[in-house]
């Protein structure tokens, strides 16, 4: 077949195969993406249940989950029966001709709920021996389901089922005539019967689909992979290749590159110079001309069928998935790099001796069948029908038990279970906000504002701001605050990009140090490169036997009193002299490569007050970025804010405050009808959501007449972050129920803590994003579950502002909700394992323990307390206005459509609130709870909590 | 004060398995509370690296001590016997290894916390340092054996602890096959001496023709626990467990063991100085060898257990040369140095974005022609193929033995175990159903 194969078709089979493999790039810089964002143009459903098929991976949660959901009533039946389609209510209406009256919606749920075990004739004949009460719902229902047979045989029992068994086929799978025989003599009346009843039923049914299936015979697939000798042999040479080449400064001695790339480096190093790549024939190989996609024709092997080529590709490069991202963002030509690794496979694969094994999955395909019988025959067990019965039906009747069966398998039963997981949250989410709008809560005049990142981080220190100090207002914008630039830390080799990826920045802003470095930053260069060093030979030697002792020492104080070392390490840095970064100049009239122009700053200022609603101003304005600090942690970038790719939002937050206080920008506003007044000064600040400290930035330019205003705003923010952080704590087994202070410093110890695998829980939990004004969550208890993002449609007649906001939203927010929701519901495909054995590999990755393939997503320590539902929108809007949006953003709205997010509306006046996805239904009837604070209805509480509204009735 | 240091080595065992029980008895019971395992285990290592200082003070003054417990049983004139000794080295390390353990001890219950088996964790690891102690104290090859043996267990328990995946597994078959060389070449200087002299008692070693020999077995014994050419390999595939596992196993502990060995036996050493240059020029090719490969390593873990093996040669060549002083100091630092550097290996993106550290440059290699380079470079980077070739002459066999004793097995008593376990029960569906 390969002489038909052509370039542009073998660039099709690779661009196909491509989509498989997830593109997560280096850890430095951890962005949240969609795992599956290759597939968006798919249905979310189809997209899943297809992944499901080529990689094995899980697509919802496993189906034990739903049913301890069911059992705990996170899922009610009103949920169930908001999922009961029309197709369902077809298929189950057939039903009514073979059985009498039944409910509908019992024999759903059973469906629903009957497991997926799968058996085998071994398996079906131990338990039909010794615990067939299994099969049964309710287990005492199997005497009952005994004693009905009497009626029905009249007389003779023994004689006549003795005589029905013994005209089977194959009988002796499960019985043999001595065993039958003695069983008969021996056991009680009744458990003999069980047996014999079930293996008739069993039989019946098996004759009865076997008659189905001949009418529709399904084609046994045969799979392919390569023999596993061979797939060892090619994994630890690719790994040790694939380190070596990406590693960014880990190894000491540094793989010699070849300027045309990954491939030629390969070529130069392995096949001339390993003597295991004597057999490959080289000449074509060392030709550096020769067209990639040719040589990859070439060494394809001799034997394959051209629609075994992409599972044999897929099996060639299943094992360094995790690479591809790698590769991709490194290089300026990632197709050509793919064509190149799967070249780089290839030859290894032939100098290797690979085999093809091909494997029919005959074997596979009769379990199957057995399984498929099974679930039958549990369900008319639970009907209460016996072997005689399914005698008696016709093809057709039997044949809707059998589509039955078919409709409802595994996918198919969590898909149902998962929209009403979600359906169940959603609603009671809507009802919250449905009551809010009912209530007034009169407000005096406004204290101070606070502008935060639109994090669901964020949402429970806002609320808590809010409930210490009832008249501030807050109001929630990405967290780069418009501020997009190239950021040059003082002590950091690297610029890096502080805004969301999807825009290139143009200025850099650089970092001044108001002193000379501190003593001990001094102090850690020194400790980091002795542990440097210390892994060298010479130096490491002397090293050991000279300083190591001291370093042995402080490494000792910090492992064990971490804490004391924090002390000692800042007292001894405050000690030395006050330390604090400067910003240079960013603002100057035309603006520069390093500054930013009056009217560029003017533009950002605007837009983001006209996106949050802004119109009048309290004397301090807060703008606060986030970020987070932890250690031992090579995903601590995904902590980070993610519209900063994955760094600490405080330059912008500190560097938006200069422009919107700066005189000339506030005169330059003036003139779009932007009135800040002269009173009002804004305040940068950052909060790390891991230790929950808040840090103000320029307060010296802070005029003294706001003094003891901000004082007092300050106290108000430590009051909030303490019990901030005692609502997070909640979350955390490892601390008990404390007040607010004690739980302040107990997540601050965490954060400073190398033996933490969990600093923070960052997203995990997040379910939904909700655009619209503060007013309309306000004083609702969302559980640190909701992007809040501040959104007045009163202003945006044109639906502009809700386009460009949606724009830059939604591939965010879905990208962080998406990333949980794969890597929880199958950790070891979609993510990253268990944290503790990871290893880093070259800086951009790590594997789990020795060597394995580079390991993406998340991490099950960050995961582990998620709830995987998609994103929620509620926006607040008119149908008018979203219409208006959509012709803007048809892209956005066609992800949404495909069902990777939710959508809902909120009317702005009536507050009404309706789903436009079509899955789901608003349920009535649950009843929201009130509690008079936050703090009274999550104190003592670990679980997920839902909504709740706060604040008198 | 003398009864009391005679006492103190066993009251530390004591103790240490005492520990190791209880927490066998948490399980036992099926009490599943992190709280009660890390407040056993914090207590009970507190107390003991507390005695074991004690004893290190107390060693200052009894001098050197040697204590019989008891044998085990006699056959004929031989006897297996528990002997301790009670000396300032023996005591020093105790209480180095002792400070470690109870350290990564304190870190894992914090870092293991939540994880599914974390009090499988618990229990592996007193047993770990009731055998470490066990081996420093022990006075002649039986007791050494026991504690030598206990921590090769112990160890490939915790390189398989994820199961649920093959790496894990593979490496810990590999490392248990390399620990099983080392046990057996321990177990052969033993059978010498009991032939000889009906004993093994450290001091047997000084004299005679089988001593030598024995000396020969237990140094090859060392060079496999503390992973030396031409068996280093194992040491980097060894880090498939939790980080602290890692940590304390191959950074610090067990690895160090070798020289430890050594060094207790180095009046023995002394008998024989042509061997003393053996060990020095073996611990040079391990320096150089894992140096070199070390500096081509790019992940975190790898490159560190690299440089372990490395220094670690660097310690066997202080020995050699008979510098014990400084190979003692050296060892108990680098065991330190290396376990913190362990725990603290995944934050290496970190310390290079926050300390703005360079990527460490070529040196050495930079000499070498561009074409040498490349080639000594593949080389290095696979290890020198050293792997492949203990696959082919040690793994391969063991394995090949292995099936032996299976077939031979399954034909005494094949058919009837078919027909227990095959007949009605499908082990796996059960266990899907279980789960």
């Amino acid at each position: 077949m390969k002489n038909s194969l052509t370039v542009s078709y073998m660039k099709q089979a690779l661009g196909q195969i491509k989509k498989y493999f997830p593109n997560q790039g280096p850890l430095e810089v951890f962005v949240h993406h969609n795992t599956l964002h290759e597939f968006e143009n798919l249905n979310f459903h189809e997209a899943v249940t297809h992944l499901k098929a080529v990689k094995g991976a899980k697509a919802y949660m496993p189906h034990e989950k739903y049913l301890e959901a069911y059992e705990s009533n996170r899922i009610s039946d009103r949920d169930l029966e908001s999922q009961m389609t029309n197709d369902i209510y077809i298929l189950l209406n057939n039903l009514n001709e073979i059985l009498n009256p039944f409910n509908k919606f019992d024999l759903f749920k059973f469906m629903l709920f009957s497991d997926n075990t799968s058996y085998d004739l071994k398996s079906l004949n131990w338990i039909l021996w010794n615990n067939s009460d299994e099969f049964m719902i309710h287990k005492n229902l199997m005497d009952s389901y005994v004693k009905a047979l009497d009626k029905k045989y009249l007389s003779n029992i023994d004689e006549k089922i003795h005589n029905r068994l013994m005209q089977y086929e194959q009988i002796s799978d499960f019985i043999s005539l001595e065993e039958y025989e003695e069983c008969r003599l021996r056991e009680k009346k009744s458990n003999w019967l069980k047996r014999v009843l079930l293996i008739d039923l069993f039989k019946q049914i098996e004759i009865a689909s076997n008659k189905i299936k001949k009418t529709n015979s399904s084609q046994s697939v045969a799979s392919l992979s390569i023999d596993n000798e061979c797939i060892l042999l090619m994994n630890k040479n690719i790994y040790e290749y694939l380190t070596s080449y990406f590693d960014k400064g880990i190894a000491f001695w540094h793989i010699d590159k070849h300027h045309l790339g990954l491939l030629a480096t390969y070529i130069e190093l392995y096949v001339k110079s390993d003597f295991r790549f004597k057999g490959i024939q080289k000449g074509y190989l060392l030709n550096e001309r020769t067209d990639p996609y040719d040589l990859l024709i070439t060494l394809l092997p001799d034997n394959l069928n051209i629609d075994e080529l992409q599972p044999f590709l897929m099996s060639l490069l299943k094992d360094i998935q995790g690479w591809w991202g790698v590769v991709y963002h490194g290089s300026p030509e990632p197709d050509k790099d793919f064509c190149e690794l799967v070249l780089i496979r290839l030859i290894q694969f032939t100098a290797f001796h690979g085999k093809v094994i091909r494997k029919n999955r005959d074997n596979s395909g009769k379990s199957d069948s057995i399984t498929k019988n099974v679930q039958i025959m549990k369900l008319f067990l639970n009907l209460g029908k016996h072997g005689l019965d399914i005698e008696s039906m016709s093809q057709n009747q039997f044949k809707y038990f059998y589509d039955l069966i078919n409709f409802f398998d595994e996918n198919k039963k969590c898909k149902i279970l998962h929209l009403s997981y979600e359906n169940s949250y959603y609603s009671k989410v809507i009802h919250a906000i449905e009551y809010n709008h009912a209530r007034n809560f009169s407000s005096g005049e406004t204290s101070f504002d606070a502008i935060f990142c639109i994090d669901d981080r964020e949402e429970s220190l806002r609320r808590h701001l809010e409930e210490v100090d009832k008249n501030c207002k807050t109001y929630g914008y990405a967290g780069f605050f418009n501020v997009d630039i190239f950021y040059r830390y003082l002590n950091r080799l690297n610029d890096v990009s502080l805004c969301p990826l999807s825009i290139k920045p143009e200025k850099i802003i650089k970092e001044e140090q108001k002193h000379k470095k501190t003593f001990s930053n001094v102090l850690e260069r020194v400790r980091s490169s002795i542990h440097q060093e210390s892994r060298s030979l010479v130096s490491g030697t002397f090293l050991h036997l000279s300083l190591m002792s001291f370093t042995v020492l402080s490494d000792l104080i910090r492992l064990v009193f971490p804490k004391l070392y924090a002390n000692m390490v800042s007292s001894l840095s405050n000690s030395l002299k006050n330390f604090e970064e400067n910003i240079s100049q960013v603002l100057t009239e035309h603006g520069d490569d390093y500054s930013f122009g009056f009217v560029e700053a003017c533009d950002r200022v605007e837009a983001l007050l006209k996106t949050i609603g802004k119109k009048d101003f309290a004397d301090i304005v807060f703008v606060i970025g986030h970020g987070s600090s932890s250690l031992n942690n090579p995903h601590k970038s995904a902590y980070d804010c993610g519209a900063c790719s994955g760094q600490k939002g405080a330059p912008n937050a500190r560097i938006f405050c200069r422009f919107a206080n700066d005189k000339d920008i506030r005169n330059l506003l003036k003139k779009r009808h932007v009135f800040i007044p002269e009173q009002c000064v804004f305040v940068g600040g950052y909060h790390d959501t891991a230790s929950d400290d808040i840090i103000f930035y320029d307060l010296d330019r802070v005029p003294v007449s706001h003094r003891e205003k901000l004082d007092k705003y300050r106290k108000v923010f430590d009051q909030a972050r303490a019990l901030d952080a005692q609502e997070r704590a909640r979350r955390f087994m490892s601390i008990p129920f404390v007040e607010p202070k004690r739980a302040l410093a107990e997540v601050k110890a965490r954060a400073m803590k190398y033996a933490q695998p969990r600093p923070e829980y960052c997203h995990a939990t997040n379910a939904l994003c909700i655009l619209g004004d503060r007013e309309m969550t306000k004083n609702i208890f969302l559980d640190r579950r909701a992007f809040l993002c501040s959104y007045d449609s009163k202003q945006d007649p044109n639906g502009t502002i809700l386009a460009a906001l949606l724009g830059s939203v939604v591939p965010v927010c879905a990208g962080i909700n998406l990333e949980y929701y794969f890597s929880y519901v199958d950790n070891e495909i979609y993510g990253a394992g268990s944290k503790l054995p990871h290893n880093v590999s070259g800086l951009v990755g790590v594997m789990s323990g020795a060597q394995s393939d580079l390991r993406t997503g998340l991490s099950w320590q960050m995961v582990e307390i998620h709830e995987p539902m998609r994103l929620m929108f509620v926006i607040q809007a008119n149908k008018g206005i979203l219409e208006k949006a959509k012709k803007i953003i048809p892209h956005v709205f066609q992800f949404i459509e495909n069902g990777w997010v939710n959508l809902s509306l909120c009317d702005p006046d009536t507050g009404k609130i309706e789903f436009i996805s079509k899955d789901f239904r608003k349920n009535k009837g649950y009843s929201v709870p009130h509690a008079l604070t936050s703090n009274q209805y999550y104190y003592g509480r670990r679980e997920h909590l839902n909504p709740c509204l706060i604040g008198a009735i | 004060m003398t009864n009391l240091a005679e006492l103190m080595p066993l009251l530390i065992l004591l103790l240490s398995l005492i520990l190791f029980l209880s927490i066998g008895g948490l399980m036992l019971f099926r009490i599943k509370s992190e709280a009660a395992y890390s407040r056993l285990v914090g207590v009970g290592m507190l107390l003991i690296f507390a005695s074991s200082i004690y004893n290190l003070i107390l060693t200052l003054s009894s001098g050197p001590i040697i204590i019989h417990l008891a044998s085990w049983y006699h056959i004929g004139h031989h006897s297996f016997s528990f002997v301790f000794d009670n000396n300032f080295i023996s005591a020093l390390y105790a209480s180095v290894f002792m400070l470690v353990i109870a350290v990564v001890g304190l870190f894992s219950s914090t870092y293991m916390h939540q994880d599914e088996d974390y009090f499988e964790f618990f229990l592996i690891y007193p047993l770990f340092s009731f055998s470490v102690l066990l081996t420093v104290f022990s006075h002649n090859l039986d007791t050494l054996f026991v504690g030598w043996e206990l921590i090769g267990i112990t160890s490939v328990l915790l390189i398989g602890f994820y199961k649920n995946r093959t790496g894990p597994l593979k490496n810990s078959l590999y490392t248990l096959i390399h620990y099983r060389v080392g046990e057996l070449t321990l177990l052969g200087a033993m059978t010498m001496l009991h032939i000889q002299f009906d004993g093994s008692d450290f001091e047997l070693l000084k004299s005679g023709v089988a001593s030598k020999y024995a000396l020969i077995l237990i140094y090859v014994s060392c060079l496999v626990k503390s992973a030396q050419w031409p068996f280093g390999s194992w040491l980097p595939r060894a880090m498939e467990g939790p980080t602290p596992s890692s940590a304390i196993f191959y950074g610090g502990i067990s690895t160090s063991l070798g020289p430890m060995l050594l060094i207790k036996l180095m009046t023995s050493l002394q008998q024989y100085p042509d061997l003393g240059w053996w060990i020095a020029s073996g611990g040079l090719i391990t320096a150089l060898y894992a140096s070199s490969v070390g500096r081509t390593i790019p992940d975190i873990k790898g490159q560190l257990s690299y440089a372990t093996i490395a220094q670690i040669g660097i310690i066997y060549g202080e020995v050699g040369l008979g510098f014990y002083e400084i190979a003692i100091y050296h060892s108990l630092i680098h065991c330190l140095v290396r376990t913190f550097q362990y725990l603290k290996s995944p934050s290496i993106i970190n310390d290079y974005q926050q300390l703005n550290l360079q990527p460490p440059k070529i040196s050495l290699e930079k000499i070498l022609p561009i074409s040498i380079r490349k080639k000594l470079f593949i080389y290095a980077r696979s290890g020198y193929y050293l792997e492949d070739l203990i696959i082919i002459l040690i793994v391969k066999p063991f394995f090949n033995l292995a099936k032996l004793f299976h077939n031979i097995e399954q034909k005494i008593a094949g058919e009837k175990g078919d027909h227990i376990t095959g007949k009605n029960i499908n082990i796996h569906s059960l266990k899907e159903k279980s789960l």
